[in-house]
């Protein structure tokens, strides 16, 4: 191996270090198993590492691997021919009445203690749970802390989808981690004597 | 900024989106109403909550071993350049080793890939059974394969292979030329993308060439079954026994 190529080699292994978890963790909650995760990742390190020429150094390294495992993830899917997502589920949402009743919840939540108590496990559930579609931006948001332009160019969707489907995707989660609060008899407010 | 534009633009705020003006006018907004401050801190909380929710701590050798697979089958397919045809099918199937089993069971040494499991069946066939339990475990009927693929496969016991891990093992002859023939199962075993094959029987396949070995297989449930032969026999012969030896099983 040329020198040349050790030095690649070693620039892209230090930038891909710390971005590993959440990478991987990624690859996890949009397969939802270990062994396609494992395979997803590897081919998106495999197709990252034989592209890490057309990287920029200086650019976000973080944005790009992320959109690189989003691509590889998207051709996956595509070529396992599978079903397109329904979101029509979550239109409810846009009714005004549903979006009212949205608030009045929310604000009776003790949220403190919603987010204080709900395991990890809860969360991972919630965040799995989330049509792909929702689940995609979300993920690229939080845990990738990509730029609404750069989630836009990832899942070739306009910037005004993502930030609506951002928007539903955190309403949803937050609704899912009421529940789980719900049904263990705490987050509900006190109510005044 | 009033409380229906915080709200509004809360999201935007914690994604870094909103321009320097209005991030501070929100900020400040947020800092007299005690509403709009409880909204941003809940957004906050909850982001983080995702944040490391989502992600998945990696072992160490994990991390090795995907990093080093997909590295080093970059740099094969850049070092055999034109031929990469070859090149890259080698490089594939040789990428894998290591990598084909490490999440399987916990039996499963890390980095014991199909190669070293094969080249262990090899080894753990050239010895005799080690106890009377191991002649217990003996096949109970021998098995043919009557099938005109060129090897002839005969006989076999189960045996164990102390050697690397508890697989049971069916160890198997080569009628015409006495060549050994071993079928492994690998509980939890899978097949990567890059090997897959789908042969004349409408069957996925993978298989690894190594000049000391020749190795196909299959998903089977919820493991891999392999064929392992010790020298060079045709693709086509192999993938034919396997089948066969599947169906004899099946």
């Amino acid at each position: 191996m040329s020198q040349q190529r050790k030095a690649q080699r070693a620039a892209f292994e230090e930038l891909i270090d710390p971005l590993f978890d959440s990478l991987y963790g990624y690859a996890l909650r949009m397969t939802g198993n270990r062994p396609d995760a494992d395979d997803l990742l590897q081919e998106s390190l495999y197709r990252a590492f034989r592209g890490f020429s057309s990287f920029r150094p200086g650019t976000n390294f973080k944005a790009w691997m992320f959109r690189i495992v989003t691509n590889t993830w998207i051709s996956r899917t595509r070529s396992r021919k599978r079903a397109p997502v329904l979101v029509g589920e979550m239109e409810e949402i846009d009714d005004p009445a549903t979006a009212l009743h949205e608030e009045l919840v929310d604000a009776e939540t003790d949220w403190e203690v919603v987010i204080g108590e709900a395991v990890e496990d809860e969360v991972k559930h919630a965040l799995t749970d989330l049509p792909e579609d929702f689940r995609a931006p979300l993920l690229l948001s939080c845990l990738g802390g990509l730029r609404y332009k750069e989630i836009a160019g990832a899942l070739d969707v306009p910037v005004g989808t993502v930030m609506s489907r951002l928007f539903r995707a955190r309403q949803r989660l937050r609704r899912s981690l009421r529940d789980y609060a719900t049904e263990r008899g705490w987050g509900e407010k006190a109510q005044p004597t | 900024m009033n409380c229906a534009e915080v709200r509004d633009r809360l999201q935007p705020f914690l994604d870094g989106e909103l321009s320097v003006e209005q991030n501070v006018a929100l900020l400040k907004h947020s800092e007299l109403c005690p509403s709009c401050a409880g909204l941003l801190e809940r957004e906050q909380s909850l982001a983080a909550l995702v944040k490391s929710a989502a992600s998945e701590p990696v072992p160490a050798g994990k991390r090795r071993a995907l990093l080093d697979s997909a590295l080093r089958q970059v740099e094969r397919e850049r070092t055999r350049g034109r031929r990469w045809a070859l090149g890259v099918l080698a490089a594939l199937v040789l990428a894998s080793v290591g990598l084909v089993h490490w999440h399987s069971d916990p039996l499963c040494i890390s980095g014991c890939g199909t190669a070293t499991i094969a080249r262990a069946a090899l080894q753990a066939a050239k010895e005799r059974p080690r106890s009377i339990d191991d002649l217990q475990r003996s096949f109970p009927r021998p098995l043919r394969v009557p099938r005109p693929c060129g090897l002839e496969l005969e006989g076999g016991y189960l045996v164990r292979m102390f050697d690397v891990v508890d697989r049971p093992l069916l160890r198997l002859r080569c009628k015409r030329s006495g060549q050994r023939v071993l079928l492994v199962h690998v509980p939890g075993g899978h097949m990567h993308f890059w090997q897959r094959k789908t042969c004349a029987d409408g069957r996925c396949y993978f298989r690894t060439e190594r000049p000391d070995l020749c190795v196909v297989g299959w998903e089977e449930g919820d493991g891999l079954w392999m064929v392992v032969t010790e020298k060079e026999v045709r693709q086509d012969s192999l993938f034919m026994a396997a089948a066969a030896l599947r169906d004899a099983f099946g």
